[in-house]
C-alpha cells in the first residue's frame, strides 16, 4: 500500500511551482495564512485529518494549474472553502452542508456551487492522492508507534 | 479518461442520439445513446448539477469517478467520457443550470434479467464462468484498497458474449489504512447486505462485497433472491434462521454490535443452507456457498480465496459463450416490464372474471383462493424448471 501511495504522489505531486514563479498575489505567506485559517475551519466542523490535507492538497494543485490572472488574493477565501467542501464530500461520513459552509464567507452558495465544477473539472476528478496523514496512517500501522509520537508527528506534518 | 466540456445541451443533442432511457434511480437517469460519429452504443448517467438548493457535485458521482479512474480491468465497467454540459463560462460567471453526464459502454444484459427469464436455461459451465468473472473483478477493487459496497445481481452487467462487467462504483470508496476509522452504515442493498451492517456495524471491511457475491451465487442455484427480506428487521430472521444466531462465542465481540439485542430476538430456527440446497447434497458448489455465505465476516473467505475454491478447477470447465443469450437485453427494467405486464394482464383477467361472474364479492374471493399471486407463481415455476432440466444433468 505505501508503493501505491508513493505512486499516486508521483502522479499528482501535491505542490506545483505557482508559489514563486506564476502568481504575484500569491506569496508563500499567504498561503500559510489561508492554511492556518483551512485547519481552523476543519476543526470547527470536525472533520479528519485525511480531509484536511486533501483539501490543501486540491487548492495546491488548482492554484498551479489555473492561469495565473484568474486568481487574486480575494478568490482565495472561497478556493479555499470549496476545497474543504470537496475534500470532505470524498473523505467524511458527516459533509458540511454547502449553507454551512458559505456562512463563513461573503460569497453565496450559487458561487461555491459553481467553482466546485470548475475545480473538479480542473483537476479531472483526481481526488485519490497520496496526503501526508495517509502516509502516516501507513507508518503508524507498520510500527505500532505509542500515542505520544502519534500526535508529535502528526503535528508536525501540520 | 477524458473529460468533454459541452457548453449547451444543443451540441449534446448533435453528438448523440438518444435511444431510450434504460433505467432511473435515485441519482438521476440512465439512457441509452448512440454516437453519430462513431455508431456506437453507449450508456450516458446523468447528473443534475448546481439546481436550486442542492448541495453541488453528488458526493457519490465525485467517488464513482475516482474509483472507476483507479481500475484497469477487463471485468469492470470503465468510464469512457466524463460530459459537462453547461453555459458555464470560462472563469467566474454563474452557471443557471447544468448537467454531467457519465459515458460507459452500453450492455444489454444484468443478472437480475438473466436469472428471472424463465426461457434461459441456466447450466453450470457459464452460472462458473460469470462468478469466477465477478470474483476477478472483485479481487481487482479489493486489491487496491477500496469497497463496492452495493454489489447485487442487477449491478452485474453481461455482454452478449459473456464477459461481465462490474458496475455502478457510486457507494464503492477506498478503505483508510487505520482500522478503526468508521464509515457509513448503510450501504449495499437491502437484500444483499451482509449481518455484520445489519447488525448496525460501522467498522466493517471488504467482506461486505464477498457476502454480495455469495448471494448472487445462491440466486442462481435458486432463481431467486435468497434472502428477500420486507425490511432489516425481516433481513436479520431469514439469516439467522438459517444459519443460527450468532453469539459472543461463535463471532468475536458481536454482542457489543449496536443492533445486537433488537435484531437477534425472537428468531425461529428454520432449515440450514444446506437444508435450503438440499437438491444439491454433495456437490462442491454448496461448499464455496457455505463460505461466502459465513456471518461471521472474519471467517467469512476474501474474494481471492474463493476465486481458489476446488469448484473452479472441477469439470465442466467455466464457459461464457455456454450460455446463449438472447439479442434483447434482459436486465432490471426488463424485469419490472414483465412484472406489470403480468400485474395488468392478471388484473383484465379479474376484470372479465367478475364480469362473468356478475357477483362482485364472490368472485374475489374465488380468485384469491385459486390464484397465488403472480410474483411467486412465477417463482415456483422457474423452480420446477430448474429442479427438472438443470440441476440434476448439469450441476456437480
Amino acid at each position: 500500500q505505501i508503493e501505491q501511495l508513493q505512486l499516486q504522489e508521483q502522479k499528482n505531486p501535491p505542490t506545483g511551482p505557482y508559489l514563486s514563479s506564476m502568481n504575484t498575489d500569491i506569496t508563500p505567506s499567504t498561503r500559510s495564512v489561508i492554511t492556518d485559517y483551512m485547519v481552523r475551519v476543519c476543526q470547527n466542523f470536525k472533520l479528519s485529518d485525511n480531509t484536511l490535507f486533501l483539501a490543501i492538497n486540491v487548492m495546491d494543485r488548482f492554484l498551479a494549474t489555473e492561469r495565473p490572472h484568474m486568481v487574486s488574493k480575494d478568490k482565495l477565501h472561497i478556493i479555499s472553502l470549496t476545497s474543504i467542501l470537496i475534500a470532505s464530500k470524498y473523505n467524511d461520513v458527516n459533509v458540511p452542508s454547502v449553507d454551512q459552509i458559505v456562512k463563513d464567507c461573503e460569497h453565496d452558495r450559487e458561487d461555491i456551487l459553481c467553482l466546485e465544477t470548475i475545480i473538479l473539472n480542473t483537476l479531472r476528478f483526481t481526488l485519490s492522492v497520496a496526503t501526508p496523514s495517509l502516509f502516516l496512517q501507513l507508518y503508524f500501522q507498520f510500527w505500532e508507534c505509542d500515542s505520544l509520537i502519534k500526535v508529535m508527528s502528526q503535528f508536525v506534518c501540520e | 479518461m477524458p473529460s468533454v466540456v459541452i457548453h449547451n445541451v444543443r451540441e449534446l443533442r448533435e453528438r448523440y442520439e438518444k435511444v431510450l432511457v434504460v433505467g432511473e434511480g435515485a441519482y438521476g437517469r440512465v439512457l441509452k445513446a448512440t454516437e453519430r460519429i462513431t455508431k456506437e452504443i453507449v450508456a450516458l448517467k446523468s447528473i443534475p448539477l448546481c439546481s436550486g438548493d442542492k448541495e453541488g457535485f453528488p458526493i457519490s458521482t465525485i467517488r464513482e469517478i475516482n474509483q472507476l479512474k483507479t481500475f484497469n480491468h477487463n471485468n469492470v465497467l470503465s468510464l469512457r467520457y466524463l460530459l459537462l454540459v453547461s453555459d458555464t463560462k470560462e472563469g467566474w460567471a454563474t452557471c443557471s443550470r447544468s448537467e454531467a453526464y457519465l459515458v460507459f459502454d452500453y450492455v444489454p444484459h444484468d443478472l437480475t434479467g438473466i436469472i428471472s427469464d424463465p426461457g434461459i436455461l441456466m447450466n453450470e459451465a457459464s452460472i462458473k464462468s460469470y462468478m469466477q468473472q465477478l470474483l476477478t473483478a472483485v479481487v481487482h477493487v479489493h486489491s487496491f484498497g477500496s469497497m463496492h459496497c452495493d454489489i447485487k445481481s442487477s449491478n452485474v452487467l453481461v455482454k452478449y458474449d459473456g464477459t461481465v462487467k462490474l458496475a455502478d462504483f457510486g457507494l464503492a470508496r477506498f478503505k483508510n489504512p487505520n482500522p478503526n476509522v468508521t464509515y457509513c452504515n448503510n450501504v449495499v442493498t437491502r437484500w444483499y447486505r451482509p449481518p455484520e451492517l445489519l447488525l448496525g456495524d460501522n467498522k466493517y471491511n471488504e467482506k461486505i462485497d464477498v457476502w454480495a457475491v455469495g448471494c448472487i451465487l445462491a440466486e442462481f442455484m435458486d432463481r431467486r433472491p435468497i434472502y428477500p427480506g420486507s425490511d432489516e428487521k425481516d433481513m436479520c430472521a431469514r439469516i439467522f434462521s438459517m444459519m443460527g444466531v450468532p453469539t459472543n462465542s461463535t463471532w468475536n465481540n458481536v454482542e457489543g454490535l449496536k443492533l445486537y439485542r433488537v435484531m437477534t430476538s425472537g428468531i425461529a430456527k428454520g432449515p440450514s443452507l444446506r437444508d435450503h440446497f438440499a437438491s444439491f447434497r454433495g456437490f462442491v458448489v454448496v461448499d464455496l456457498l457455505e463460505a461466502l455465505l459465513q456471518i461471521d465476516p472474519n471467517k467469512r473467505i476474501s474474494a481471492e480465496q474463493a476465486l481458489r475454491h476446488p469448484w473452479f478447477s472441477q469439470a465442466p470447465e467455466p464457459s461464457k459463450s455456454a450460455l446463449k443469450l438472447p439479442t434483447e437485453s434482459r436486465n432490471e427494467s426488463w424485469v419490472k416490464k414483465q412484472f406489470a405486464e403480468q400485474e395488468k394482464r392478471r388484473m383484465q383477467s379479474h376484470q372479465q372474471q367478475m364480469l362473468r361472474n356478475g357477483n362482485r364479492k364472490r368472485s374475489i374471493d374465488t380468485l384469491n383462493a385459486s390464484q397465488p399471486p403472480p410474483k411467486k407463481q412465477q417463482k415456483i415455476t422457474n423452480t420446477v424448471r430448474y429442479n427438472g432440466h438443470t440441476i440434476t444433468n448439469t450441476i456437480h
